[in-house]
């Protein structure tokens, strides 16, 4: 089949429509026959870029409702997993992966996951120090290799408007050892960053590129004059000015997503960690919507989409589930740790109401055709927690996996993800199959991962 | 310019303690967005019209010297110092990248609101002639940490002049311009948010309570127990002729209006007004650990949190905060029917990997169980049990107490109380936590407040004379001094 070749850039201008807000999911017309991303004329096709979605659901599970039985195709689907029923066969369960992190290296005592488990889910840290983990966590490092010239290349979300402090509850993503990517939380701001506010004229973009100039310049004047502790401040500082930078150059290049709806108002961030004062699931349902808006329209090649804090800041209210009961009682904390039948019960339809939001970003790429394929095909979804057994911060998290990571995963079964000796096998393993399931070039990631789930590849 | 952003700047911690925690801030990209997004709201409102560009600029910037000398006033306020000539250069560049002198002053103007020299406390210090082996803070440098402190603002164009002028090069010149800067109007607002910080009371904005069991909660409460706190602190601390601060804890009066009056049952001053209310001894209320605001931010949405009130007491009075849950928490145990709090605690802490902990802070909320989750008084449990207010402080003499009252006088004899006041205003003035290198200049400072009948102004005013006060802290690594 014959198929033109064309730049967006230039389609953009034959519309006359450039710098207006104009959604662009992969257009047919750049793709060729394998479905690979043809650039310009000239360029060597290239594939699409595997997409990475990790949804983040606090305070773990109850193990028993959560864990299939059965290994292989044949896993039964329990009261837990039940909405991913009618996706049996293109979901992946995986079971026996543990969290481990120490506060020293030469101390074997583990750390609670409960309270400090955000640190290691996305980092693969073992040992984090005061100041966080060792990082960069994989969304960013994915997005640095398969996300460039994107609009917002790593995304990260956290649909929680509690201001939980401690960086161990609420930061997932970290751009660099100990430098964590504060998420976004205020719906207006994520829909301003994709959609485009303000001035994205060339003039806008180069006054705010001088400015950054007049900063980075300053920041060299105090870094000749700053003492070595200091310094290692100034960096961080130093990084995030080239992180704006790196971004204004994409603001010349990616063009914005189209506006799907009106821009939100200002959500009422609480300013104190106590139970939820807004409409908590109203927040966190249109931060997914922009969150799947990021991944459609290929602003974003990774999105990490935080359901709540997690650990005992874990205020956000799962009251709407369970109609006619006492305001506040339902908190997420709460019901992970109530163990009684009905305890769990709540705790279980946490689960399966956590696995919904889930599917609705599986659904919505698999409703995007791309090339031979769909978005989905070109994407790996991640779902995950903190820790195990949610009541007693135990360990074995639990894990689904969906998408096809461009043809590398199979799909359909419950796999057991264990050491050559028979024991369970760290995170940090499970974070290097992923690396390896997205086509990163990495032989480790983080702390000692090197080994790859073999049950889940092509 | 500097005093006028618009949005709520995203203010971040990691860790606890007070907001400007160096140790626990750091910069990210998301923090220099809402610095250049406040930086532009602010600079755009000044540069709206004709006049307020005027009243800003104060001449025409396309002629003269004018863009120069407004570079060099702008310069100093944002970066609390004088401009070296580079950055007067480059600020000049940046100006005439555009054609337009007035866009060319708003560009610069919106530029070093948001340079990391603006956005950063700035402290290399420099040795003096006299004394070559310690680093002295500068005269701006100085003026930064006076103003922060006891405005929480910027230092303003004539502290920075009087900084100049060598006003603040002497330990004495120092204070005396610390004395100025409290009678000044702007001269409440650092203590009265040490307060905030120091007793948690900010976190009250987000405290919950059932409406079924609390019908008369509401926001108006909410503020008006803030208010109340807030009200006894100031009355004490700004006393004419000093207030002694341990009087927070044992006040038997305190500031109520109809609220707070109906919540403590007694009688209700007239109209919506805050008046003094001087408690009977039938009221048991006396002190800080009886008011609302304390009770309800230490409690659950329905229940009281003996834990929470002991956690408390020990984080912000005796500096003793809980270090984390161990990682091996047994599974508590489900609730009995008809089991009070004190008796689930008490099985946790039969637990021996719990029980160092939960001695420490349970004890403490036992004793102050007469009072519910949002402060009212009550004899009995929901259980219908008696609640006798009987309680352990462990590190007091005797530890055993009964009641409130009992508790403030206990905490009062404890050495740890004063020592910990001063680490907290330390930890508020110069942003950071106490370091080994501090210890001995915290103990005279502490024998200073004890002699001072612990009048926290003179503890401000002992403090900013002292050496780690106007002097850069050794070289330190990881953070601490």
């Amino acid at each position: 089949m014959k198929r033109f070749t064309v730049s967006r850039r230039a389609l953009l201008r034959a519309t006359g429509i450039a710098g207006a807000g104009l959604t662009l999911p992969t257009l047919d017309a750049m793709l060729d026959d394998q479905g690979r991303l043809v650039r310009t004329a000239n360029a060597q096709p290239r594939a699409i870029p595997t997409r990475f979605f990790v949804f983040f659901m606090p305070n773990g599970t109850h193990l028993p409702k959560w864990t299939p039985k059965s290994l292989g195709r044949a896993w039964e689907v329990t009261p837990a997993l039940l909405p991913l029923a009618r996706v049996k066969d293109r979901v992946n369960i995986v079971s026996a992966v543990w969290p481990r992190l120490r506060y020293h290296a030469m101390n074997t005592k583990e750390v609670d996951v409960g309270t400090h488990g955000v640190l290691q889910v996305l980092t693969g840290a073992v040992v984090p120090t005061a100041r966080g983990p060792a990082g960069p966590s994989l969304d960013q490092v994915a997005a640095r290799e398969l996300g460039k010239g994107l609009r917002l290349p790593a995304l990260s979300v956290c649909a929680d408007e509690h201001p939980v402090t401690q960086f161990d509850r609420k930061v997932l993503s970290w751009s660099a050892p100990e430098t964590p990517v504060e998420p976004i939380r205020q719906p207006r701001e994520l829909f301003d960053k994709l959609v485009g506010l303000g001035d994205q004229s060339g003039a806008g973009v180069a006054r705010r590129r001088s400015i950054l100039d007049f900063m980075g310049k300053d920041l060299n004047r105090l870094h000749s004059r700053a003492g070595m502790a200091d310094r290692h401040r100034l960096d961080e500082l130093g990084t995030s000015v080239r992180e704006l930078e790196a971004r204004i150059q994409t603001l010349e290049k990616a063009p914005a997503c189209a506006a799907p709806g009106a821009r939100p108002e200002p959500v009422a961030m609480a300013n104190a960690t106590e139970f939820s004062r807004i409409d908590q699931p109203a927040l966190a349902t249109l931060l997914l919507d922009l969150s799947i808006l990021a991944l459609r329209c290929n602003a974003s090649q990774s999105v990490v989409y935080m359901r709540g804090i997690a650990g005992g800041g874990s205020f956000q209210s799962y009251q709407h589930l369970f109609p006619g009961t006492r305001t506040g009682s339902y908190n997420h904390h709460q019901v992970s740790h109530d163990r009684t039948p009905e305890g769990i019960l709540r705790h279980v339809r946490v689960n399966q109401y956590n696995l919904e939001m889930f599917l609705k970003v599986f659904d919505a790429l698999d409703k995007a055709p791309e090339g031979p394929t769909t978005m989905l095909g070109n994407s790996l979804l991640y779902f995950t927690s903190e820790c195990g057994e949610g009541n007693n911060h135990g360990y074995d998290l639990p894990i689904v996996l969906a998408g096809g990571a461009s043809g590398r995963m199979r799909l359909g079964e419950h796999s057991k993800f264990v050491a050559p000796n028979g024991t369970a096998i760290s995170h940090t393993h499970m974070l290097f199959t992923l690396s390896q399931l997205l086509g990163l070039s990495l032989t480790k990631f983080g702390f000692d991962g090197t080994t790859r789930l073999e049950s889940l590849f092509v | 310019v500097g005093t006028k952003l618009g949005p709520r700047l995203l203010v971040d911690s990691l860790g606890r303690g007070f907001d400007n925690g160096s140790d626990a801030l750091a910069v990210s990209a998301a923090h220099l967005e809402h610095f250049a997004d406040a930086a532009a709201l602010a600079v755009a409102e000044a540069f709206a019209t004709p006049t307020s560009r005027m009243q800003l600029v104060g001449c025409d910037p396309g002629t003269g010297t004018c863009l120069r000398d407004f570079i060099i006033r702008l310069g100093r306020r944002a970066y609390r110092r004088p401009l070296v000539a580079d950055e007067i250069a480059s600020a000049l560049t940046l100006a005439r990248t555009v054609a337009d002198a007035w866009a060319g002053a708003q560009l610069v103007s919106e530029a070093f609101l948001q340079s990391p020299s603006a956005i950063l406390h700035v402290e290399t210090g420099q040795a003096r002639p006299m004394d070559p082996s310690r680093l002295a803070l500068t005269g701006p440098e100085l003026a930064s940490r006076l103003s922060f402190l006891l405005w929480r603002l910027p230092p303003d164009d004539t502290l920075l002049d009087a900084a100049a002028a060598g006003a603040l090069d002497t330990a004495a010149g120092v204070e005396t311009r610390t004395r100025m800067m409290l009678d000044d109007p702007r001269g409440r607002a650092g203590l009265r948010d040490f307060a905030e910080q120091w007793l948690h009371l900010r976190n009250l904005e987000g405290v919950i309570r059932d409406a079924n069991t609390f019908p008369m909660w509401n926001d108006s409460l909410r503020a008006s127990m803030k208010e109340e706190t807030r009200r006894v602190f100031e009355e004490i601390v700004w006393r004419p002729n000093g207030g002694d601060l341990f009087e927070l804890l044992t006040a038997p009066w305190s500031f109520v209006n109809a609220q707070l009056a109906m919540l403590y049952g007694v009688p209700a001053p007239a109209g919506a007004a805050f008046a003094r209310v001087d408690f009977r001894p039938q009221d048991e209320r006396a002190g800080l650990l009886t008011q609302a605001a304390v009770l309800a931010l230490s409690a659950d949405t329905d229940l009281t949190t003996p834990m929470y009130r002991g956690m408390f007491v020990r984080e912000a009075l005796l500096c003793q905060p809980s270090p984390p849950p161990p990682p091996d928490i047994p599974e508590p145990p489900p609730a009995k029917p008809g089991q009070t709090p004190r008796e689930r605690l008490s099985e946790h802490r039969s637990s021996p990997s719990c029980a160092g902990c939960h001695e420490l802070i349970d004890g403490i909320g036992f004793g102050l169980e007469r009072y519910d989750a949002i402060g009212v008084r009550q004899d009995r449990d929901p259980q219908g049990g008696l609640l006798t207010g009987e309680g352990t402080l462990l590190g007091a003499t005797p530890p055993a107490f009964t009641g409130a009252r009992e508790l403030a006088d206990r905490l009062r004899t404890m050495p740890e109380l004063r020592d910990c006041l001063v680490k907290q205003v330390y930890r508020f003035a110069l942003g950071r936590n106490e370091g080994d290198g501090q210890s001995c200049e915290l103990t005279r400072l502490g024998d200073t407040f004890a002699g001072d009948k612990h009048d926290l102004r003179k503890l401000v005013l002992a403090l900013v004379r002292s050496d780690v006060f106007r002097f850069v802290a050794p070289f330190r690594v990881g953070g601490q001094p």
